[in-house]
C-alpha cells in the first residue's frame, strides 16, 4: 500500500461527502486514495439531500441540508468533520410571508466564487434561489427569480418543483445559471435581478410543444471553471451542450445506450471531459442491460465511452440520482458515485477502473468530493 | 390557571430541556398559545409551524385527548387551563438521544468504532 509523501500537495486530504436518506457519511483519505476512513452517520436519521465543501478563505466547512420528516429542513455546518455542527437554532432559509410559499427541501448548496468567500447560494423546493452574503449566517431569496412571471406556470417534476443546479461564472460573478425541474434553465447576467429562460434546442418530450421557451425537465447542468460558458446538460431524455452560456443547445447523445439519466459531472482539469450514468428510461430507471456503467466523453460530447472495469456487469439494477456523481481535484482525478441501493463506488484513475468503497449505506442522495488543504477552486 | 404546552423529546433542545411550558398570557386558541410560545422560544415553533404559519404535515397537536384537526385546526378554542400537547406523527421517526438530552445522534454507530472510523482498503488494480 502506498502512502502519500510529506510535501504540501500530498498532505492534502481527499474527502468524499455522502448524503443519504438516514444521515451523512464522510470518507477521508490521502492523495493516493488507497485507504479510506469512513465515518457516520452524522445528522442521524435525517435526510441529507445536499452537501457542499467550502474551502475558500482558508475555511474547512462542510455544509449539509438536514431534513427531518417531522420538523422541516435546516442548513447545518461543521468545521470539524462532524464533531460539532452549528446548532440548528432558527430556520434561516425560509420564504418571506408575503410570498405565500413554505420551504420543503434544500436541494443544492453552492459556494460562490473564490473572490467572494462570504457568498453562498442554495437551491430549494419550491423552486427558488437563496443567497447568503455573510458566510451562511443569514439568507434571503433572490427576488428576481422568486417573483418571476413564469413561476405560476412552472410544474413540479417527480421529485417536486426544485431548483437543483447553480452555476456561477467565476470570471463574471454577476452571471448565474440555475436549473429547475420542470422549468428548465434560467440565467441572470445582472446578479439575480432579472432572469431569462435559456432552453433553445432542449426537448420537452412530455409536452405537446416539444420545444417550449421553458418547461423542460432538466436533470443536471455542469460546466468547467476554465471554460464557464460551455455547459453540458443531462435532460429528462436528452444530452446537450451549449457553447454560449445556454443561449443555444445542441444534442450530444452520440453513442450512449440511453440519453435518459440524472447524474453528470465535469472532469476537474479537462473542460472536454464529462461523466454521466445513463438510465434505461423514465419508466424503468435502472442502468441499461442491468450493467453498471459510467460513460465518459473526452471530446466534449462528440463521442462517449463506457467505463465498466470493476463495476458489476450483471444483475445490477442500480440507479443514481442527480447529485450522486462527483469528482475530486486530484490528478489523476477521483470520480465517485453512489446508488439508490446504498453502494458507493470510486475511481482514482479518471474513471478507468472502479472499486466499491461501501455497500449497505442508506439510499444515497448526493455525493461531493473535495481536496482539503488545497487551494479553493475558482 | 394557565395553558400548558407539552413538548416531545425531540424538541427539548430548543426548550432548554423543559418538557412543558406554561403560557404566561391569556390564550383563547391553539394559535394564540403557539404565538406566545414563539415569543419565548422561536426556534421551537420554527419546527412546529412553517413560515406560512401552518402546522407541519407530520406534527400533531392535541388539546386534551383530541387532535386539533377535529377541532378546527390552529383556530381550535382552548380553555385557560387547557393542556396542549405537541406530538410527532407516527408516520416517521427520530433518532433516540443518548443520556438524556439534546437529541444528539449517537456518533459511534455503523462506521465509527473507537479510534474514529473503520478502514477500507482500495486494492491496487
Amino acid at each position: 500500500m502506498t502512502r502519500a509523501g510529506t510535501n504540501a500537495a500530498a498532505a492534502a486530504e481527499t474527502v468524499v461527502l455522502v448524503g443519504t436518506t438516514k444521515g451523512a457519511f464522510f470518507l477521508r483519505s490521502d492523495a493516493e486514495r488507497d485507504r479510506w476512513r469512513i465515518d457516520g452517520p452524522h445528522l442521524r436519521g435525517e435526510t441529507v439531500y445536499a452537501m457542499a465543501y467550502d474551502g475558500r478563505a482558508g475555511r474547512r466547512r462542510i455544509w449539509a441540508s438536514s431534513h427531518s420528516f417531522h420538523w422541516g429542513t435546516v442548513l447545518r455546518m461543521t468545521e470539524s468533520f462532524g464533531e460539532r455542527w452549528t446548532p440548528p437554532d432558527r430556520y434561516e432559509v425560509k420564504f418571506p410571508a408575503e410570498s405565500g410559499l413554505a420551504l420543503e427541501q434544500i436541494w443544492q448548496i453552492a459556494p460562490g466564487p473564490a473572490s467572494e468567500p462570504d457568498l453562498l447560494y442554495c437551491g430549494v423546493q419550491p423552486a427558488a434561489l437563496f443567497e447568503s452574503r455573510d458566510g451562511g449566517e443569514s439568507w434571503r431569496p433572490v427576488e428576481g427569480l422568486l417573483g418571476h412571471e413564469h413561476r405560476p406556470r412552472w410544474q413540479p417534476g417527480g421529485g417536486g418543483l426544485c431548483l437543483h443546479t447553480i452555476l456561477v461564472d467565476p470570471t463574471e460573478p454577476r452571471r448565474i445559471a440555475v436549473a429547475i425541474s420542470t422549468a428548465g434553465v434560467y440565467r441572470s447576467d445582472d446578479g439575480g435581478a432579472t432572469w431569462r429562460p435559456r432552453n433553445s434546442g432542449v426537448r420537452a418530450e412530455f409536452l405537446p410543444d416539444k420545444h417550449p421557451e421553458f418547461g423542460q425537465c432538466v436533470h443536471k447542468v455542469v460546466h468547467h471553471p476554465s471554460r464557464p460558458g460551455r455547459l453540458f446538460l443531462q435532460n429528462h431524455w436528452g444530452l446537450y451542450r451549449s457553447d454560449d452560456w445556454g443561449d443555444s443547445w445542441h444534442d450530444i447523445a452520440n453513442g450512449v445506450p440511453s440519453d435518459f439519466g440524472f447524474s453528470m459531472v465535469m472532469h476537474p482539469h479537462d473542460p472536454e471531459t464529462v461523466y454521466i450514468i445513463p438510465l434505461e428510461s423514465d419508466g424503468f430507471r435502472v442502468v441499461p442491460e442491468a450493467k453498471l456503467r459510467v460513460y465518459r466523453t473526452r471530446d466534449a460530447g462528440a463521442s462517449w465511452e463506457p467505463l465498466s472495469r470493476g463495476l458489476p456487469q450483471r444483475d445490477a439494477y442500480e440507479s443514481t440520482l442527480r447529485d450522486a456523481l462527483a469528482a475530486d481535484t486530484n490528478d489523476p482525478a477521483g470520480i465517485y458515485f453512489g446508488t439508490r441501493s446504498g453502494k458507493l463506488f470510486a475511481s482514482r484513475d479518471n474513471g478507468d477502473s472502479w472499486r466499491c468503497l461501501a455497500d449497505g449505506l442508506p439510499p444515497i442522495l448526493c455525493v461531493k468530493a473535495a481536496v482539503v488543504g488545497a487551494p479553493a477552486a475558482a | 390557571m394557565a395553558v400548558t404546552i407539552l413538548l416531545p423529546r425531540a424538541l427539548l433542545p430548543y426548550a432548554e430541556g423543559n418538557a412543558e411550558w406554561v403560557c404566561d398570557v391569556s390564550c383563547t386558541t391553539v394559535r394564540d398559545a403557539l404565538a406566545a410560545l414563539a415569543a419565548h422560544r422561536p426556534a421551537l415553533v420554527d419546527r412546529i409551524l412553517n413560515e406560512r404559519g401552518e402546522l407541519r404535515p407530520h406534527v400533531n397537536v392535541f388539546v386534551g385527548d383530541e387532535d386539533i384537526r377535529y377541532l378546527g385546526g390552529l383556530a381550535a378554542r382552548i380553555d385557560d387551563d387547557a393542556t396542549v400537547a405537541i406530538v410527532p406523527a407516527v408516520s416517521g421517526g427520530v433518532a433516540r438521544p443518548r443520556r438524556g438530552s439534546c437529541g444528539q445522534a449517537r456518533r459511534r454507530a455503523v462506521y465509527a468504532p473507537p479510534g474514529g472510523g473503520r478502514h477500507v482498503d482500495f486494492p491496487s488494480t
